[in-house]
């Protein structure tokens, strides 16, 4: 069995992607509320995507696929957090409330359906 | 492994876009569904097939899900209670269908029908004879001609469909009451209004760079790839549905991000409407030329002298209307669906 430098280099960033990738899972499953969840998915996501997509690329050399790789890695830097971001402020707008310290674990509803008042109007209300 | 673990993921993701009782979740469990299946048709090696699930199931119905959504009760308030004859019905049902498909043959066999029958004519002169290097595409645009048409010819219906009916029934709900509203909300009007203005405040596009500036960063790009998507159709994977599809996307992200007033002055309700026949019609106007030409209906060959190069263009062609009608008729259902009558006044 012959492993070059190359190899071990993909490997690694692979692993490393792999590893964001789980902790974004955990962090997602485990945080208290809407948006520490998506903080969670948001960072860990972007950076484990890309950390897999350098590997790859290492891994297929100077080519074209790996030129496609790397414009898959862009837009998704472009993308994931600009999605985080309408996620979040979305959120924000219907009065999700953020969890605070020492309170319980809130299981939001982000799409409050038929609830007999706006999500946001009963926020305010408290407030 | 993941052979089996696909199959598997996509049972319970099945299972639980019943069993879930929002509305919301359903569907995204579906948009998760239909990705399992890119991943499971692209292992098959039937790639354009991944890319129609990716951008059809995922994509573009994702959206309409949840733009009918935005129209109807969110939660399924039925009650769930077994009805034993329909019980008995299906899983007897289901077991018949298990036992036949124990007769079906080995996939992998070459001396099977559906091997042995056409495709190895195909495999073997699809290039010869059509000048076109996907096979998939050589099939459908040239062999199937006739199947596509049809096909297009559904969709470019639907459209139409959706225009008569929704439009219609708004309409004509408006001159019988006035100004109210043409369909039943589920919202009472008022709720309906100030739900309306903080979603118009959320909405602006002045209020938010970042959309602004994201979303007018990558329509071109998405664009670009939809193109590239209709043309290299008969290079690779691709073709005139799925590029049709990531087209209308494009147009449809521009109205989800800004107002569907501001989409519509880049793509006027008229334009739209135009373009679903169009489509079609650029199809079967291929067909009629080949007639004039001296060719058989949908005969590429005699297009130009010399066969390969008209065929290649023929199919070319009909792709590209396949295109334009698809991807009109998803701006289409978007609109239709997504609009309020308040808009219209």
């Amino acid at each position: 069995m012959d492993i070059d430098i190359r190899t071990i280099i993909a490997g690694v960033f692979l692993a490393l992607g792999c590893f964001l990738m789980i902790v974004a899972s955990i962090g997602v499953i485990r945080f208290p509320d809407f948006f520490s969840r998506m903080h969670a998915a948001g960072k860990a996501d972007t950076m484990g995507q890309s950390c897999i997509l350098i590997g790859l690329i290492i891994m297929a050399g100077f080519s074209l696929v790996s030129l496609k790789l790397f414009i898959i890695m862009l837009m998704i830097y472009i993308i994931n957090p600009t999605a985080t971001h309408f996620l979040a402020r979305a959120a924000y707008m219907k009065g999700v409330k953020p969890w605070e310290r020492g309170g319980k674990a809130v299981e939001t509803d982000p799409f409050p359906g038929d609830s007999k008042e706006p999500a946001g109007v009963k926020a305010r209300a408290k407030g | 492994m993941i052979d089996i673990a696909i199959p598997l993921f996509l049972v319970a993701c099945g299972l639980g876009a019943i069993l879930v009782k929002d509305l919301m979740s359903a569907i995204m469990i579906f948009c998760v569904y239909s990705l399992a299946m890119a991943i499971e048709w692209a292992r098959l090696n039937a790639v354009d097939v991944a890319i129609t699930e990716a951008s059809v199931g995922a994509g573009i119905s994702t959206v309409l899900f949840i733009a009918v959504l935005s129209r109807v009760r969110k939660r399924d308030e039925t009650k769930r209670k077994i009805h034993l004859p329909a019980l008995v019905v299906s899983i007897g049902m289901a077991a018949i269908l298990l036992y036949g498909s124990m007769d079906l043959p080995n996939l992998r066999d070459p001396n099977i029908p559906p091997s042995a029958h056409v495709v190895p004519k195909y495999l073997a002169d699809s290039y010869e004879e059509t000048g076109v290097v996907n096979v998939v595409a050589a099939i459908l645009a040239s062999y199937r001609g006739y199947d596509t048409l049809g096909e297009t010819v559904v969709v470019a219906t639907a459209g139409l469909c959706v225009i008569l009916l929704l439009r219609q029934v708004r309409g004509a709900a408006r001159k019988r009451t006035g100004k109210k509203d043409g369909v039943a909300y589920m919202k009472k009007p008022s709720q309906f209004k100030s739900n309306q203005r903080e979603l118009e405040e959320m909405m602006h596009p002045d209020n938010d760079v970042i959309r602004r500036t994201v979303v007018k960063f990558l329509i071109p790009f998405i664009q670009l790839f939809g193109l590239y998507v209709i043309a290299h159709g008969e290079l690779g994977p691709g073709g005139g549905f799925q590029g049709g599809v990531i087209l209308g996307v494009s147009v449809i992200v521009y109205s989800l991000v800004f107002t569907l007033k501001e989409g519509e002055k880049r793509m006027s309700v008229k334009m739209s409407d135009l373009l679903v026949s169009k489509g079609a019609l650029i199809y079967g106007g291929i067909g009629v030329a080949c007639l004039f030409l001296g060719g058989n209906y949908l005969q590429y060959n005699v297009l130009f002298g010399d066969p390969k190069l008209g065929s290649h263009l023929g199919i070319l062609g009909i792709e590209i209307g396949v295109g334009i009608t698809v991807a009109a008729v998803m701006i289409t259902l978007f609109n239709e669906t997504i609009r309020r009558d308040d808009d219209n006044d």
